[in-house]
């Protein structure tokens, strides 16, 4: 398991042009930063396509990580999701969704990195639950699978507006909930 | 976004964190961003609970290649998996290399503004025009092809060359085949460091370039001038 530590050096040597300390980074993060394009992109030859943009743009902007301050595995996943929404569209015949049983790949992640997160994961979930049924959901497809206000108002068969009404007050009540 | 109460910053901020606003209220919110400490706060806040979905996600390694191919798009001048395919490293760094390089290179550019240290131009011969370079010290070297540029006659190449003081031309690479405007390459600083009070020359090759590392035949020479 690669520490916070760890992670931080070396995106500070990448800065100073070390390639050795990008493979590094390269080695401790890209299963996890490939689960998140194969998620989001749901295509393998676009998701590996979109892995490698996003660790070039890690190697261009490896300086600029601290400005938001974000933790750097959080950034990462960011960089990743973020370019791989983008892609998802900017796509313009975006081929059929395969079945994501399909896609998602065995196995899971080792037991450390599963004891690690399983705090935040935990207490995220907990605080969905509080939430009005459907919500938790909507929230999750957001970060996921990168779905829009017009397709949750299609899937659940509203008005946008009235969708981005609800999830605006159900994300207030997640903030206040995780902020506890 | 008309929003100034607390509340509906968080709110917003959990938008952007989501991907939900529309691009232009999610620049305008990245503009707020850059100067508001408290909205850069709400949306670390955000950005850091809502990574936890990712643990749902199973851990897959990419093939084995992917590295390979991000350093090709970064560094394509040295590229380790290029240079071990072929027997000769110097047929390797100042020919077969340089042909893949070069035209990979056109997918990368810099994000964000580069200063050259360097420049040369060579602007005319009877039978090559207008190209212009720049280069950093950093090892960012910058091709400009212009549109009165006149591609090397079928089955050869245009390879770069850097000769500085009375050491033998290093290979810079080829000219890459197709391409018009900005070509952004990367080069191993020490390279560039020497282009200092160098020459920068543009010779005919075979098609993959100068087959025994030598120029074949020089069309047209650049003094570099220093700028920076």
């Amino acid at each position: 398991m690669t520490t916070r530590a760890e992670i931080e050096q070396h995106l500070a040597q990448m800065t100073l042009g070390d390639r050795k300390a990008f493979e590094a980074l390269y080695d401790a993060t890209a299963a996890k930063l490939f689960s998140v394009t194969l998620r989001i992109l749901k295509d393998r030859a676009l998701a590996e396509d979109a892995l490698q943009e996003v660790y070039i743009k890690i190697w261009h902007r490896a300086g600029q990580y601290q400005a938001n301050g974000l933790s750097p595995m959080t950034w990462l996943i960011t960089v990743a999701r973020n370019h791989a929404i983008d892609r998802l569209r900017t796509q313009k015949a975006p081929t059929a969704p395969l079945d994501v049983a399909e896609i998602l790949p065995e196995p899971g992640p080792g037991p450390e990195a599963q004891a690690v997160a399983a705090g935040e994961r935990t207490r995220l979930q907990a605080c969905l639950d509080t939430l009005e049924d459907g919500r938790a959901e909507m929230v999750r497809r957001c970060y996921l699978d990168g779905a829009t206000y017009k397709e949750l108002a299609d899937a659940a068969d509203v008005p946008l507006n009235t969708v981005r009404t609800w999830l605006r007050r159900s994300l207030l009540k997640l903030r206040e909930c995780l902020s506890q | 976004m008309t929003g100034t109460e607390p509340e509906d910053d968080d709110a917003l901020a959990a938008e952007y964190a989501l991907g939900l606003l529309e691009p232009e209220a999610a620049r305008a919110f990245e503009d707020r961003m850059a100067t508001e400490p408290a909205l850069r706060a709400s949306y670390a806040f955000w950005a850091e609970r809502l990574a936890a979905f990712t643990e749902d996600l199973p851990e897959e390694a990419p093939p084995p290649t992917t590295f390979e191919d991000i350093e090709d798009r970064l560094f394509p001048l040295h590229s380790k998996r290029r240079v071990s395919g072929f027997g000769s490293l110097r047929g390797v760094l100042f020919g077969g290399l340089a042909a893949a390089v070069l035209a990979l290179a056109v997918i990368i550019w810099p994000q964000q503004a580069v200063t050259p240290d360097f420049r040369f131009d060579i602007a005319d011969s009877d039978s090559f025009v207008a190209i212009g370079v720049g280069a950093t010290r950093g090892g960012v070297f910058h091709l400009i092809l212009g549109d009165e540029f006149v591609e090397p006659p079928e089955g050869r190449d245009y390879e770069m060359w850097l000769i500085a003081g009375d050491n033998p031309p290093v290979s810079l690479g080829l000219v890459p085949r197709g391409v018009r405007g900005d070509v952004w390459a990367e080069l191993p600083p020490e390279l560039t460091e020497s282009f200092e009070g160098g020459v920068f020359a543009v010779s005919l090759e075979p098609e993959g370039g100068a087959p025994d590392g030598v120029p074949s035949e020089v069309l047209a020479t650049a003094e570099i001038v220093t700028v920076g």
